[in-house]
């Protein structure tokens, strides 16, 4: 079962693209915005206490941290696009989150509708050929996606995350101690004194919540921050991970290896491949084929509206 | 009695202030004048920037208008020094200053202290500039609430703006800085402000318009602007009877006379001789031409010897106060004290115009999110983008105001998607809607023909479609009352917060909604204010500078687009009594979270003054403070005379429980009328009806009477 997804951004992309057929998937969550966009099948959203069924054509925005379950009764192809909140600093200060209301079913589907799926479809597109220039036909495509979901205006913008009163606060709470704290070396004990809560309380409520042990989540934020490193910076493995909480590079090795199935140089050298996704649970095989010729085929429908 | 008295327990002025320590200069101004060359003299008079490089003003920030303080005059060679104009009066308008609320949210703080006090602040600033003159005093009295730029200025009745700008200008005048009084007189109309003639019978010109000039003058002005508009068909700019006769020889005036920039003068010959001593803030009409005029003998040496006397006295003694030597440092542009006051002035003008069931102030338990709805609550929105505009270093929303305060989890939505709003509202414990006016909506206004022809084409349309008066309606944009019906009810804590400069019908919606607060402009910390007002970390004490009719076809008849326009007698709440026409909200209007009792009312007189006297009790939980009002009654005068008149106002802190006794006085020349027929000043025998209380309904005041 995977929980934490790990999202890291293609090199030099603001945001991440995959394809995936889904069987079903845990509550879970993640900083990153999601979109997700149905090109076949159906596709069940339970997002805290509402549920939703999206069926091919049909698009919803998972916002920053938004925890969200996903289950599928038969084979699709969904796509999926995934950025950080940061994209919205450009437009506001860090404080600030979005949070997008948007599940655009068959019933109210509108000029936008039409221009964010042309959207996502185009940078499906732009992905599958990659001719010369593609990323900077992408970024530009993914950059019309954003304004177009704020044309909408179905978001509202919040400030002031909410103290601890249930379970998801407790999660945020959790989730901004380590983020804030995983460079240094902490352990349970001081996450426990942290959230002012004994071990014997926390770790059920974890597995149940969330499915993870504190270690699972201080290893993925010190791996998160490690990518970023190894893709953006020249500075050595050594200095990574002491950077990233880790006392020496074998502790280090062993870590990443196990969060994402290759070495640090390794990923360094190649980024992120697609394949990643291919040993999460849950994510099934999908006809490439088949995929791109919905693509094709709905984009020229478009065109034609 | 050809003159008003001064106000009660008027302040000490500090020596630049008066007109006696400025008199002692008049001889060696004279010895200077007499050694100086015509030319010298004329140069005295003229403006040195030129107009047209300054229109294209929202175009780029780097040459905004009045970045820097704009030069006039002087003379080096016998060492008058320069005027240097800074424009307001919402802060100094130069550089990135105090954003202080509009004047019209001042006004509804009632406060004279305070306002004294930001009239020190924007003067410590105007040093910090290099400046030394603040045209900023702006107390036209709005004859009607769809007058664009009545932001500017203080409310409807002609006492309070006549205190308020007063203690403006002692504030201003304290550290060596020229107070200037405008835009005299009768601008109170935007949009046909380069051709409207105002016409009106002498009364009201005496009594309505007038009077809040000539006390600012009593206050010490040093200086006066002149409108646009014509008077009786005359541009007030060569006004010979509004500035010879009324101002300087009546009043006894002894600062100098600016015009307004760019129309403010149409020619050479008339201004000059009417008494205008200087073209601003360019020279076109004076300078050259002048000279020329004065060889012709179209104007005599006298006129400019008269403006060259009354602009070096006035330099020499500016330079002769005790604030000469001292330095203002630019750290004290928009320094921590300064913005203080200016969150200050936010908190004492927001006013409370209803709150249903203790609605407000939201509890700090109770609430945990929070929403603020509509376009308005997460914008910079400090007022006009004209000449008033101030470029503070940051300013504070309603949306971040209330995040700041880190009670509750706060949402934002603009409010232009409904179904968004709505399951916004639906979601949280109490929702706040900004709504109301922008720059856009009321405001400067230069017509496309008073462009100098060679702006460029991309500075016309932000120039000419936006601002202007209200012409079309005084509510709220439609989207927004639809917001409002269709969203609040969804939520039974639904507050309305209006930004505006002026009244805001609230008929249409007040009924769909559990609190109003009016928040006018705010200033930079507006938002702030706002979030502690919500939370009653601030208790709110503004009252209403105007009344707030029902429906606007209870307000005088104006045609806004127009070369003529005739000011009644009445209007206001003078105009709403005399007329019987019951207002949604009086005068002086404004709730508060806790409540006062007015008890044991006396009113009696002396020689010199008529007295008003209660107690008022703070009966509820929460410290606050009270302006408590005193209104005379004129309902046995001979003549054709408003039912009562505000004539004394004291803001009143009360701690709860707390108990006190106030007591208001007004000179008995202040309950004068102006026969026309005499040309003079006049005391009627008679008896008077007297009111205290807390708002100008008569239905809210304790009544009691006074001979005289």
């Amino acid at each position: 079962m995977y929980i934490l997804e790990s999202i890291s951004h293609i090199k030099n992309l603001p945001f991440k693209f995959f394809i995936a057929n889904i069987e079903s998937c845990a509550f879970h969550w993640h900083y990153d915005y999601e979109i997700v966009f149905v090109l076949k099948g159906s596709l069940n959203i339970r997002n805290e206490n509402k549920e939703t069924m999206l069926t091919s054509g049909d698009i919803y925005v998972f916002n920053s941290r938004q925890a969200h379950a996903l289950t599928a009764p038969g084979n699709n192809i969904c796509l999926f696009i995934q950025f950080s909140p940061e994209i919205f600093e450009k437009i506001g200060s860090a404080r600030r989150r979005y949070l997008f209301n948007i599940s655009q079913t068959n019933a109210e589907r509108g000029q936008k509708y039409t221009e964010i799926v042309g959207n996502i479809l185009n940078i499906y597109i732009y992905l599958q050929e990659r001719k010369p220039g593609y990323q900077i036909h992408i970024e530009g495509e993914f950059y019309k996606l954003v304004g177009n979901l704020l044309d909408t205006r179905e978001y509202s913008i919040v400030q002031n995350s909410p103290v601890a009163s249930g379970e998801i606060d407790l999660l945020n709470q959790l989730n901004d101690f380590i983020e804030q704290h995983y460079a240094e070396q902490i352990g349970v004990e001081d996450v426990c004194r942290a959230l002012a809560m004994s071990p014997a309380v926390l770790y059920p409520l974890l597995k149940n919540v969330i499915g993870l042990t504190i270690g699972d989540m201080i290893r993925f934020y010190r791996i998160r921050a490690a990518k970023r490193l190894l893709l953006n910076s020249d500075y050595s493995i050594y200095h990574i991970a002491h950077r990233c909480g880790y006392q020496n590079e074998i502790t280090f090795y062993r870590a990443f290896k196990k969060e994402l199935h290759m070495t640090p140089n390794a990923f360094r050298a190649q980024g992120e491949p697609p394949s990643a996704l291919g040993h999460i649970q849950g994510y099934l095989a999908y006809d490439g084929n088949e995929a791109d010729r919905l693509v094709r085929a709905l984009r020229e429908t478009l065109r034609a509206a | 009695m050809n003159a008003l008295p001064n106000h009660p327990n008027q302040p000490e002025q500090p020596a630049f202030s008066t007109k006696a320590f400025r008199e002692k200069y008049t001889q060696q101004a004279r010895r200077i004048v007499a050694q100086m060359s015509l030319a010298q003299k004329v140069a005295l008079m003229g403006g040195k920037t030129n107009i047209d490089a300054m229109v294209g003003f929202e175009i780029g920030v780097s040459d905004r208008y009045n970045l820097r303080p704009y030069p006039a005059g002087g003379c080096e060679a016998f060492g008058i020094p320069e005027i240097q104009f800074c424009d307001g009066p919402r802060g100094v308008v130069c550089g990135n200053s105090t954003c202080f609320p509009v004047s019209m949210a001042r006004g509804a703080t009632f406060d004279v202290h305070l306002e004294e006090r930001i009239g020190e602040a924007i003067a410590r600033e105007v040093r910090a500039h290099g400046g030394n003159f603040f045209g900023g005093v702006c107390i036209n009295l709005p004859y009607h609430p769809g007058w664009g730029r009545s932001q500017e200025t203080y409310g409807e009745d002609s006492f309070h703006l006549g205190q308020m700008g007063s203690a403006l200008v002692r504030g201003v005048q304290k550290h060596g800085v020229i107070a200037c009084v405008k835009h005299y007189a009768f601008n109170s109309m935007e949009i046909s402000r380069y051709k409207v003639s105002v016409e009106c019978a002498r009364r009201t010109e005496r009594e309505v318009f007038l009077p809040h000039f000539e006390e600012c003058i009593r206050a010490g002005a040093a200086s006066v602007m002149t409108a646009y508009n014509r008077y009786q068909g005359v541009h007030c700019g060569h006004h010979h009877y509004l500035i010879r006769s009324v101002l300087k020889d009546e009043w006894g005036f002894d600062g100098f006379v600016i015009s307004d920039f760019g129309q403010g003068i149409r020619e050479t010959v008339a201004p000059a001789n009417a008494g205008l001593d200087i073209e601003m803030c360019d020279t076109k009409f004076y300078g050259e031409n002048l000279l020329r005029a004065v060889q012709a003998g179209e104007v005599s040496q006298t006129v400019i010897d008269e403006a060259a006397l009354r602009i070096v006295r006035t330099m020499l003694a500016l330079g002769a106060d005790h604030s000469a030597n001292e330095t203002y440092p630019p750290a004290v542009i928009a320094c921590q004290a300064h913005t203080a006051l200016a969150l200050e002035a936010a908190e004492k003008s927001i006013t409370l115009l209803k709150n249903e069931h203790r609605t407000l102030p939201l509890s700090k338990h109770n609430i945990k999110k929070l929403a603020v709805i509509g376009a308005l609550g997460d914008q910079d929105n400090m007022g006009d983008h004209g000449s008033s505009r101030v470029f503070p270093p940051y300013a504070v929303t309603p949306f971040d105001g209330i995040a700041s305060l880190n009670i509750c989890e706060v949402f934002y939505s603009d409010g232009s998607n409904l179904q968004n709003a709505k399951e916004l509202a639906q979601m949280v414990d109490a929702v706040v809607f900004v709504v109301g006016y922008t720059h856009e909506d009321e405001g400067e206004f230069v017509p496309l023909d008073h462009l100098p022809a060679d702006t460029s084409s991309t500075a016309r349309p932000s120039r000419t479609h936006t601002g202007g008066d209200r012409t079309q309606s005084l509510s709220l944009h439609p989207s927004d009352i639809r917001l409002i019906k269709e969203v609040a009810p969804l939520n039974r804590r639904s507050i309305v917060v209006l930004i505006g400069g002026n009244m805001i019908l609230i008929e249409e919606w007040k009924d769909d909604v559990a609190a109003i607060l009016m928040a006018y402009y705010p200033g930079m910390e507006g938002g702030t204010a706002l979030a502690r007002t919500l939370f009653g970390e601030v208790n709110p004490s503004g009252k209403l500078p105007f009344a707030l009719v029902r429906d606007a076809k209870h307000l005088p008849p104006i045609q806004w687009d127009t070369e003529e326009q005739f000011y009644e007698y009445y209007h206001g709440y003078t105009r709403l009594e005399k007329k019987g026409i019951e207002p949604a909200l009086p005068y002086g209007f404004g709730l508060s979270y806790t409540t006062y009792r007015y008890s044991d009312a006396a009113f009696w007189s002396d020689a010199e003054a008529v007295y008003a006297a209660c107690d008022v009790e703070n009966c509820g939980s929460m410290d606050g403070e009270e302006v408590v009002q005193f209104y005379v009654g004129f309902d046995h005068s001979k003549t054709d005379r408003p039912h009562k008149l505000l004539r004394g106002f004291e803001r009143l802190p009360l701690k709860a429980g707390e108990k006190k006794r106030v007591v208001i006085r007004c000179p008995i020349q202040r309950l004068c009328w102006y026969n026309d027929i005499k040309g003079s000043w006049e005391l009627e025998n008679m008896l008077y009806q007297a009111y205290i209380g807390p708002n100008g309904s008569d239905r809210h005041l304790l009544k009691g009477s006074f001979t005289l």
